[in-house]
């Protein structure tokens, strides 16, 4: 799926096929329209990820090897796998473990659906278009404070979760 | 000898994280490395023999040598003709005495053979192998796990239980010595 499927498909999810509600167009400086829908997407797909990382989802797993006392950590960082020997200060990682080299596990955020170009196909399996899709579309209803409570519900982001707003 | 990566697997197992999603392994190996240290310093505590090592030093015209880095403490010291030696409150003068200040082993110029308790040698990485024998390998498991979550009330009742269990493997060929024993006296 491309990023100008995913946003056919969260505007059949607002009833919005015509982009009358999100009109077409939109800029970083003035998120209106399609930029708009763009940013609930990157919002959901931030969201999703960090839910799926603290459920422990293998598909969120990378590996890397550190090759220094000091590095940065990867784009999308979001967590180890268990403990280790190291600080992490915002990008910045200080390793100091006895373990020369050591290759450690992350769970890694999904690439934002905005990076990708309009036509490119995005890096997602098929659950996770659906669930990025339906929490953007909640986005988006919620800001025309429709209530979205059972539609957050079916997704498994209701209830208690929501009122501990984790 | 144990495979560190063996150690971790079956701890992996026991924790229901084969994947390594959830523990990482410096966690696990630092349980190893906490619950060798515990186990061996127990088993040197209760002389169990399974935690000795033997090392012959040379002390040469020094008259002393340093003992080796996982040294603990001494069971006894024989001389080279077999003869046990005896510690001494003074720096020794003659032969068969000898005497253990912090990691210096001093004696009267000649070879001795130390029979001294052990504590592995921590271990850093999954490639590395901990000195200890392949039948501790379920001894080092239990406590290791006892240690994950940092319990270490529960890793001290653990040791307990294993050292008992090494104690009986130990004077178990003394069971057959002759009738009955009733109350410390035979019948």
């Amino acid at each position: 799926m491309t990023q100008k499927e995913m946003l056919a498909l969260v505007r059949k999810l607002i009833s919005d096929e015509q982009a009358t509600g999100f009109t077409e167009g939109g800029t970083l400086e003035e998120p209106e329209g399609t930029q708009e829908l763009l940013n609930y997407l990157d919002r959901a797909v931030d969201d999703y990820s960090k839910r799926q990382a603290a459920n422990a989802d293998t598909r969120l797993v990378r590996s890397m090897t550190i090759s220094s006392s000091n590095m940065y950590l990867p784009d999308g960082f979001l967590m180890f796998c268990g403990l280790i020997p190291a600080q992490v200060e915002g990008n910045f990682l200080f390793y100091y473990g006895d373990m020369v080299n050591p290759t450690v596990k992350y769970f890694e955020r999904l690439p934002y659906v905005s990076s990708y170009p309009e036509t490119a196909p995005l890096p997602y399996e098929q659950d996770q278009y659906m669930t990025i899709a339906a929490l953007a579309a909640i986005y988006a209803l919620n800001k025309y404070e429709f209530n979205v409570s059972q539609d957050l519900m079916l997704l498994g982001y209701g209830g208690q979760q929501n009122a501990n707003g984790s | 000898m144990i495979d560190v990566l063996q150690l971790v697997q079956s701890l992996r197992y026991a924790l229901r994280d084969m994947q390594g999603v959830k523990i990482s392994d410096f966690e696990l190996i630092e349980c190893i490395n906490q619950a060798a240290s515990l186990l061996y310093v127990t088993m040197a505590e209760k002389y169990v023999r399974y935690a000795l090592k033997t090392y012959t030093m040379d002390v040469g015209d020094a008259n002393k040598g340093v003992l080796p880095d996982d040294f603990l403490k001494v069971h006894q010291v024989l001389t080279d003709e077999d003869t046990v030696a005896v510690p001494t409150s003074y720096l020794p003068t003659t032969d068969g005495t000898y005497r253990i200040k912090g990691n210096m082993f001093y004696a009267n110029n000649d070879v001795y053979s130390i029979e001294y308790y052990y504590v592995p040698k921590r271990v850093k990485s999954l490639s590395d192998k901990l000195d200890v024998q392949t039948a501790m390998s379920p001894y080092i498991e239990q406590v290791a796990l006892a240690f994950y979550g940092n319990n270490l009330d529960k890793a001290k009742k653990v040791v307990d239980i294993c050292v008992t269990s090494l104690s009986d493997i130990e004077v178990s060929h003394f069971e057959n010595v002759g009738p009955t024993q009733v109350l410390g006296g035979r019948v």
